[in-house]
């Protein structure tokens, strides 16, 4: 009997400065079996793929076992563990672009899966290689260089060098997460048909049920839970692995008219124990009438926005989805006066923003707050949160002393469950979850009639997008009105009351 | 789509580059410098030297006494450094110039310093045609290296310490007035200066409490990182006799002094010598813990 | 590319303009006459106000500045300096004859700087973090300390006094050039390698690094196949930005070793107030300096595909 491609057992890292990476994991994998390691990001997930594929830094320090067939590689010199990289175990890299060097090209990369153990290939092999793995016309294209393919080729052309010498077990790191979603699933068939034992690691619950046999879920550098991955998912054990669960596949949110016929308990994105407004009854806050607005680029003017008609209410969520390059966000800067429509008019309130000025006519003083994408930099680095925090009160014109403002910034975080975490400090203290949800709460606290989202969550984990979309919501259950511009479809229509669709400029309103 | 590749840390000697990561709150950067090894050492230096400086000289004897009966002296218990062609203590006059040396350094870097925010300040937000001159200028002066720019302005004017102070000032305020510049120009773009406009902030505000400060920050840190090229290049060019004039006691005019008379009193270099090397370790010490500390991935 | 190089073009002669018409100023803000210097330079007994009054006139200093600056900028396209203040001969002439010893010289230093820091770059990316990182790194350091003039004064006093050779020949020519040359290059070759230096790491920490560590590469393959080409565009940069100061650093290191090269003769030239030669040379310099840089940029687009592609 051949023994397991990899056991593990009692395994602890704990880096150079202190952290602990991963507390006393163990668990075994057999020949061809598919596991999951699931888990929120910092929770462990790379420090043990690392661990295995001996890539931790010189300053780590590493107890237990990591037996890889009968090796042991936590005992093992560099030059040992060479014969085992590459050969027996194999490492497909998070990000596909990332994972080759700009400076050479495709076919370089593959060979050098061959060129590392001196081992010479013929030209046709490798062709042959490339085509199974579905890329056309191999000889040629691997010529060029990695900017010129797409994610999903390279991918492709990446999973081809990992496994060529047949390795007993392949790591994964979150093979998917650079990926759009349509290929997330094409990329994860392709690394099963491939490879022998497969060792998955990913944040997305769902993709681990679907792709394989069991699941191992991390938090914090422990293991929670450890079973069948349908199992995991049907009755997860730990509180944990439920809320992975809502945040990785938020259900829609009922529309309003329709009958709650969802599971018992909360609808995930609802605050618990309301009902979703049963029809947008409040007053147009902002409205763009057949507006248009153009850039000039490459010696053409293009439109960004194309002769677009919209209205937002208080009390409602808008979200507006659609391709990159689709005109979301200027859409986004001219509800909110940031930038002026060359035709068609604007109103706020019922007036038009804009009149022969440069600035435009808002009813009053922070009437439109922002939520960015970048949530460090939507806060300046050099003032204490309780400054950022309480800005725009003292905007909106009420005096506060420095005491005052502190107070109410602590005030303000506690509201939002963030007590522990001190007014004194820097944004760059802070993760960036924690930061657009400081945001948030700068955004909301002088009561804007509109709050604008551009891609609020695009830079979040899982845990922190679910969080920070329950604020949105509560914005809007709160009285203002919300826009939202996002790219995660399965997430913005969670919380929206209405979810618009953009394409080349033009707003189509959606119909469920 | 891709990924950055890596930062390109560029670690010249002029302490150009990375400079963003200094906007953060200074006074917290500087205690982050004085956790940092290598930039506790070289503060601790830099503190000495300033402190030899002011105070040296008035415990010292008088640099400028001569005695031409005791020329090249050796070492000794009562010259310490032993004495010059002129008879004149070694050991005091290094103090002295010190001094000078770092004195005159600190004196261009102030004034670069408030000239360059000056203009990199204006043209960043005034825009339009005086951004366009102001920046041609700054272009033009970078396009000279310094070196030959002051040579050029000291030959205009005539060699003098005052003018050589002169020219290293024309010459070095463009590259901190490029800094204030960019970081000026960028923060209308920044979403916390959209963020604070949407609040209801005018430009007033906005100004003082979300860019000068972040300038203000910027060109500091990166003049006080020239403070060490900046002596030395004093020191050259009074070495050549085009700076400060003999009987000042100065670093550079010591070195040059004491070529003629090398081979039977070797000791001369030691004062100035030690002097500069000091000065640059401490500067190139305190360099490399602020790159060290503000690199874009080192968050507390 | 193409439209790439004529813009880097461009530019370089907007800055060589610009530099034209700042040492125009310079010339014309000197304060002393010109015709009097130049007649006084030559040796001439009667250095009459007449001959003052024709050689302005034909010198053109009568007339108005704007023209003045026309004048200039045409003569500095056909090759015409001016003059010098100190020994009346064409400005050309004086910088003519000592630019191959300064060339010799900066060469030879880039040589050396090059080489250096390229040895102690390596060494110190390769044993990162162990003894061979550390001495390499104090090597530097040591190095980047010394300033030019200091090192040149001591190493004078070892190799000429101490070993009794007595004097150091510094006829311009490739046979001596050593000791200069090194001078002048190991404070650059000191600041160039620990860019190296970075930039290898910086390289190393790269997603495709560990990749190809996955894959079982030696450290050896990645630093010679990924490393070093990936720290190239970052290293010729800077080393494009210093070529400034090696020709900033040429005038003092000729002077102590007497080289006769256009940097001692500067130096002398500011002694002596003589405008048209410091003038010259700064041209000599900015036009140095915008040759480096383009052949800097035009390198480094040359050896990332990424670049060649915009």
């Amino acid at each position: 009997m051949s023994a397991r491609p990899l056991t593990i057992e009692h395994l602890s890292v704990t880096y150079g400065n202190g952290f602990r990476g991963v507390s006393d994991i163990s668990f075994t994998m057999d020949h061809g079996e598919r596991l999951a390691v699931v888990g929120a990001s910092g929770s462990g997930k790379s420090t043990l793929v690392r661990a295995i594929i001996g890539l931790l830094p010189p300053t780590a320090v590493v107890t237990g076992r990591i037996l890889v067939g009968d090796d042991d590689v936590t005992v093992m010199s560099d030059r040992e563990r060479r014969r085992l990289d590459g050969r027996v175990i194999g490492y497909v890299a998070q990000d596909p672009f990332a994972a080759f060097d700009p400076l050479r090209r495709v076919r370089h990369h593959v060979r050098e899966a061959w060129a590392a153990h001196e081992r010479t290939v013929s030209e046709s092999d490798i062709d042959i290689g490339l085509e199974r793995m579905g890329i056309p016309e191999p000889n040629q294209r691997t010529r060029q260089r990695p900017h010129q393919w797409s994610g999903g080729m390279l991918q492709r052309a990446t999973t081809l060098a990992a496994t060529v010498h047949d390795p007993i077990l392949t790591l994964a790191d979150e093979p998917t997460s650079a990926l759009d979603t349509e290929f997330a699933d094409i990329a994860v068939e392709l690394l099963r048909s491939t490879c022998s034992a497969l060792l998955l690691v990913t944040h997305d619950l769902a993709l681990a049920g679907r792709h394989t046999e069991n699941t191992v879920v991390l938090h914090e550098g422990r293991m929670i839970e450890q079973a069948p991955s349908s199992m995991v998912l049907a009755r997860p054990r730990h509180e944990i692995t439920r809320a992975l669960i809502r945040a990785a596949s938020p259900t829609p949110r009922p529309t309003p008219g329709s009958t709650l016929g969802s599971t018992p308990g909360s609808t995930p994105g609802s605050t618990p124990g309301s009902t979703p407004a049963v029809d947008a009854s409040g007053s147009i806050v902002v409205s763009a009438d057949n507006v248009t607005k153009s850039y000039a680029g490459h010696g053409r003017r293009m439109h960004a926005v194309y002769d677009t008609s919209l209205e937002v209410r208080s009390g409602e969520v808008v979200g507006i989805i659609g391709p990159s390059g689709s005109g979301k966000s200027t859409l986004l800067r001219l509800l909110t006066g940031i930038e002026r429509p060359d035709g068609g008019v604007v109103f706020a309130d019922g007036t038009p923003m804009w009149d022969s000025g440069a600035t435009p006519n808002l009813p009053r003083k922070g009437f439109a707050m922002p939520i960015f994408q970048d949530p460090v930099g939507s806060l300046d680095t050099r003032w204490p949160l309780w400054r950022s925090i309480t800005e725009p009160l003292v905007l909106s014109g009420t005096p506060m002393n420095r005491r005052e403002r502190r107070d109410r910034a602590e005030a303000a975080l506690a509201s939002v469950g963030m007590h522990d975490i001190g007014v004194d400090r820097l944004p760059g203290s802070l993760s960036v979850g924690q930061c657009q949800r400081v945001a948030v709460v700068r955004g909301l606290i002088a009561g804007p009639a509109i709050l604008a989202a551009d891609e609020p969550t695009a830079s979040l984990d899982v845990e922190a997008a679910a969080v920070v979309s329950d604020m949105l919501r509560g914005a809007a259950d709160g009285g203002a009105a919300v826009v939202v511009v996002s790219h995660d479809e399965a997430r913005v229509r969670s919380y929206a009351d209405r979810v618009l669709l953009m394409r080349n400029g033009c707003v189509q309103e959606e119909t469920r | 789509m891709s990924s950055t590749l890596f930062r390109s840390s560029l670690v010249g000697r002029h302490g150009s580059g990375a400079a963003e990561g200094w906007v953060a709150a200074d006074g917290r950067l500087w205690r982050r410098v004085l956790r940092h090894r290598g930039g506790r050492f070289g503060t601790a230096l830099g503190v000495v030297l300033a402190l030899v400086a002011v105070i040296g000289p008035l415990l010292t004897a008088d640099p400028n006494l001569t005695d031409y009966t005791n020329k090249l002296a050796s070492p000794s218990g009562e010259h310490l450094l032993g004495t010059d062609l002129a008879g004149r203590d070694f050991f005091a006059r290094t103090l002295v110039g010190a001094q000078t040396s770092l004195g005159a350094a600190l004196l261009v870097m102030a004034i670069v310093t408030v000239i360059g925010l000056g203009v990199g300040v204006l043209a960043g937000s005034a825009g339009g045609a005086i951004d366009t001159v102001l920046n041609r200028l700054m272009d033009v002066v970078l396009g000279i290296p310094g070196l030959v720019l002051t040579l050029a302005i000291v030959g205009m004017l005539g060699p003098s310490f005052l003018n050589l102070v002169i020219a290293m000032t024309v010459t070095g305020w463009a590259g901190l007035a490029k800094l204030a510049r960019a970081h000026t120009r960028g923060a209308s773009q920044r979403p916390d200066v959209i963020a604070a406009r949407m609040a209801g902030a005018g430009p007033l505000r906005i100004a003082f409490g979300h860019v000068l400060p972040g300038a203000v920050s910027l060109v500091l840190v990166a003049s006080t990182l020239r403070i060490g090229e900046t002596v030395v290049a004093f020191a050259g060019l009074s070495f050549l006799g085009l700076g400060a004039q003999p009987p000042t006691a100065e670093w550079g005019t010591m070195l040059s002094e004491s070529r003629m008379t090398l081979a039977i009193a070797p000791f001369q270099i030691i004062g100035p010598g030690v002097g500069l090397m000091l000065t640059v370790l401490a500067s190139t010490l305190v360099a490399d813990a602020l790159r060290d500390v503000s690199e874009p991935g080192s968050r507390q | 590319m193409a439209s790439r190089v004529l813009r880097r073009l461009a530019q370089a002669l907007g800055t060589l303009l610009g530099g034209a018409v700042i040492t125009f100023l310079m010339l014309a803000a000197t304060p002393g006459d010109p015709a009097e210097r130049i007649l006084t330079a030559k040796g001439q007994e009667a250095v009459t106000p007449e001959a003052i009054a024709a050689l302005r006139t034909e010198l053109g200093l009568d007339r108005p500045l704007p023209v003045r600056l026309g004048d200039y900028l045409r003569d500095l396209v056909m090759g015409d300096l001016g003059s010098s203040w100190s020994t009346g001969r064409p400005v050309v002439a004086e910088l003519g004859e000592r630019l191959p010893a300064t060339l010799r010289l900066t060469v030879a230093a880039l040589g050396i700087a090059v080489a250096v820091s390229l040895v102690l770059g390596l060494a110190a990316a390769w044993g990162a973090g162990r003894l061979l990182d550390h001495v390499s790194r104090t090597v530097s350091m040591v190095f980047l300390v010394v300033p030019s003039f200091l090192l040149g004064v001591m190493i004078l006093d070892i190799v000429v006094v101490r070993s009794g050779v007595g004097v150091v020949i510094a006829d311009g020519q490739w046979g001596t050039v050593l000791l200069p040359a090194i001078t002048l290059a190991l404070g650059a070759a000191a600041s160039w390698s620990r860019v190296l230096r970075a930039s290898l790491l910086d390289a190393r920490a790269a997603p495709f690094l560990m990749v190809s560590r996955a894959r079982g590469t030696t450290a050896l393959h990645r630093m010679v196949v990924h490393e070093l080409p990936n720290s190239m565009p970052p290293f010729i940069t800077i080393i494009g930005i210093e070529v400034a100061v090696l020709v900033g650093g040429a005038p003092i290191v000729e002077s102590i070793y007497s080289w006769p090269g256009v940097g001692r003769f500067t130096v002398q030239a500011v002694g002596a107030r003589d405008m048209p030669v410091i003038v010259g040379f700064v041209m000599f310099a900015i036009a140095l300096f915008v040759v480096a840089s383009l052949a800097v940029d035009l390198l480094t687009a040359a050896i990332d595909p990424r670049q060649r592609a915009r």
